[in-house]
């Protein structure tokens, strides 16, 4: 039984929210600003925290830092804005994620039950395993099975995407070109081979994230390559 | 060549001093009166006489001619000017004089030897004199011997420098200046001249013409450095602004008023920003008041639609609802992304991006989508790297805004070219596609915002997305130009 507390001022959402989390047996604890949630925090065992950004009062990102004061708790941040820069911002003050809104309720429950794993494996994991596996997130490779994770559900890839996305995973934030790309894995000379790649790169994105539209895992730096965000 | 020269020279240099000397000899024995050598010595002096000219004429001659071949030159008189050089020689020959009118009256007939060295002297000096303008003609040098034109040169110089090096001088300062002074000499030259009664009063008006013109000098000096301060303050650079030291009046005002010139930038600049942040803020809400409500309405249909209701109406106006909430979701999307577009409210990282690349990038996005509709993909120009200054993110919008629009409006089974063409002055990229349905509107209409091309707006679309690419073009310093022709679609990216 996992104790998940919803911060949001929107009171529709937060109901919402609890719905869809509801089935999942966790114990649901809401809070209507940062106080609020700060309060709950201290007074119970909290596993996972939904943090709305835009509050009225103490806005999200002050909320996650005073959280972190005191406590590791997995956040995962609900924003409205996808701009990239806040969302980097927010991951650099500490949270663990972030969902777009209006977001994906497969979705969410899924990331939820991700990090809620990880946290609570985290303690009792061996270091074998960890080295063998890279994780950005939830979504986990383990390339001695040779298995594909995403928040704790099998993805089914062909061997070409395999080999893309470890190459990817396993420098997290850095570009590859499409040119690196087709270099490494068909161990040839790319002559035009650059939209092969693109094509590889687009199913992948498609299997490993659940909005390809706005994906979560793998980026496309324009005019440059691809990567695997943080 | 040059030591036959030479030898030459001296020769006939020995020869004429040769015939010098005897012309002299005969002379003093003429002087002396000695009778019997009376004819003897007339025919030396005649004989010498005549030799002497031809001889001084021969070694001007070669002087002339070995100018500048290393002929026995370097004489003290080369370096002399000619006026300084005739003036010694004059001088020479009135001291001669003079020496020996003295021994005529004072001294006894021995001394004459003095004056006759004397003259002597100076004859011999004369000749070099000569020998020197020989050879300065020869070397076509005249005019440098000349101190004349040695000083013209020096004064043409010293106006060149005047005019050259005050350039911050307008052309009527300039001449003010040359006029002012040409008044002050011209005083001077009267004040030397009037007579004792009127000479305090040129005095007086020399002063004041020369105080009067110190103070127009100084204020043209400090005109200048109020110019430069005043294209500084132009440009924003305060920084390169100079202080005028010992400012005239109404030089003061001038820079006081640059200064308050400074103040009003800064104030503009401050509102400036102020409005631009709010501006950002406004978005910032606007962006988060319309989601807000936006997800609950996403998240209750969803809802709605797990709670598998047994009406079927109820099923069919669930679907409804699902359709127009996404829809809704992407015109939000798109209206907050123009609105940050258009307010300039992007923070673009402009640098270097390959287009080559990019265009594969955006054939593998939409490579599926572009089969489905039987729409053949022709790519040119992405051999090689092409690189333009822009930020790839937005670079894409643009790009993606193109090929959806080509997705939804080309005909099927036809052609779509994408060609990257690099000149020295722009790179483009052009998209070409032939319309399914008739384009019954110019293209400036269809860059308008929620103008669509298909009039029946029955597709999916939000009719912002040519607007939005156009302005995302403008703000990375390119631009998009759309051509309509029959059924030919072009959009061209120009950096």
């Amino acid at each position: 039984m996992y104790n998940v507390l919803i911060c949001d001022d929107d009171k529709d959402i937060r109901n919402a929210l609890e719905i869809y989390l509801s089935g999942q047996d966790y114990r649901i604890f809401k809070a209507e600003n940062g106080e609020g949630a700060i309060k709950i925090l201290k007074e119970n065992e909290i596993h996972l925290v939904l943090l709305d950004i835009m509050m009225p009062g103490m806005d999200g990102r002050v909320c996650l830092t005073k959280i972190r004061e005191f406590s590791n708790v997995p956040v995962i941040f609900l924003t409205a804005m996808n701009e990239e820069t806040d969302i980097i911002m927010g991951l650099g003050l500490g949270a663990d994620d972030y969902i777009t809104k209006p977001f994906n309720a497969l979705e969410l429950t899924a990331r939820v039950a991700s990090h809620i794993r990880r946290y609570d494996r985290l303690g009792g994991m061996n270091k074998q395993e960890e080295q063998d596996v890279l994780r950005v997130a939830g979504l986990e490779m383990n390339d001695a099975a040779k298995i594909v994770m995403l928040d704790g559900n099998a993805v089914n890839l062909t061997k070409t995407e395999y080999e893309i996305l470890k190459l990817l995973m396993s420098h997290p934030g850095q570009v590859y070109s499409p040119e690196q790309i087709y270099e490494n894995i068909w161990n040839e000379e790319c002559l035009g081979g650059e939209s092969t790649v693109a094509v590889h790169i687009r199913h992948l994105r498609e299997k490993i994230e659940y909005d390809p539209g706005k994906p979560r895992y793998l980026k496309v730096v324009w005019g440059h390559g691809y990567k695997i965000e943080n | 060549m040059e030591n036959n020269g030479k030898i030459k020279y001296s020769i006939i240099t020995a020869l004429y001093y040769a015939a010098g000397l005897a012309g002299a000899l005969g002379l003093f024995g003429l002087w002396i009166g000695l009778a019997e050598y009376e004819s003897l010595c007339e025919m030396v002096c005649v004989v010498s006489l005549f030799a002497g000219i031809i001889l001084f004429a021969a070694k001007l001659t070669l002087r002339y001619k070995g100018a500048g071949k290393g002929m026995p030159v370097a004489t003290i008189t080369d370096l002399l000017p000619f006026e300084i050089a005739f003036g010694l020689a004059f001088g020479g020959f009135m001291g001669t004089l003079a020496l020996m009118a003295f021994v005529y009256n004072f001294a006894g007939d021995g001394f004459y030897a003095i004056p006759v060295c004397g003259g002597a002297g100076v004859l011999f000096f004369l000749d070099m004199v000569t020998g020197s303008l020989a050879a300065r003609a020869g070397e076509k040098r005249l005019a440098d011997s000349l101190l004349i034109v040695w000083l013209f040169k020096k004064l043409i110089k010293l106006a060149e420098a005047f005019f050259t090096k005050f350039p911050m001088f307008s052309g009527l300062e300039k001449i003010c200046s040359g006029l002012m002074i040409i008044q002050v000499i011209a005083l001077f030259a009267v004040a030397a001249n009037t007579s004792n009664g009127f000479l305090e009063l040129a005095l007086i008006l020399f002063l004041l013409t020369v105080a009067i013109d110190a103070f127009v000098l100084l204020a043209f000096f400090q005109m200048k450095d109020v110019k430069k301060n005043l294209k500084a303050a132009a440009l924003g650079k305060y920084e390169d602004m100079c202080e005028i030291k010992h400012a005239l009046p109404q030089i003061k005002d001038y820079m006081t008023a640059i200064d308050d010139i400074e103040v009003g930038q800064r104030n503009a600049a401050e509102r400036l920003l102020k409005s631009e942040r709010m501006k950002t803020e406004l978005i910032t809400n606007v962006s988060h008041d319309l989601r807000t409500p936006l997800t609950s309405i996403v998240n209750y249909v969803d809802l709605l639609d797990r709670e598998k209701l047994d009406n079927e109406k109820a099923a069919e106006y669930i679907e409804v609802l699902k359709r127009q909430s996404a829809k809704l979701k992407k015109l939000t999307d798109d209206l907050i992304e123009v609105s940050k577009a258009t307010s300039g409210n992007i923070e673009m990282k402009l640098e270097d991006c390959d287009v080559s690349v990019l265009i594969g990038q955006a054939e593998g996005e939409f490579s599926d989508k572009l089969k489905a509709r039987d729409l053949k993909l022709e790519i040119s120009g992405t051999e090689e790297p092409v690189n333009v200054t822009a930020d790839g993110r937005y670079l894409w919008r643009v790009f993606d805004n193109l090929l959806s629009n080509i997705t939804k409006y080309a005909m099927p089974g036809s052609r779509v070219y994408i060609d990257v063409v690099k000149k020295d002055e722009h790179t483009s990229v052009i998209f070409k596609n032939i319309s399914e349905e008739k384009l019954n509107i110019t293209a400036d209409e269809l860059m308008e915002r929620f103008v669509r091309g298909d009039s029946s707006r029955s597709t999916e679309g939000s009719g912002l997305g040519l607007s939005i690419a156009d302005s995302l073009m403008k703000m990375m310093k390119g631009s998009l130009e759309i051509t309509v022709d029959g059924d030919l679609f072009k959009a061209e990216c120009r950096f």
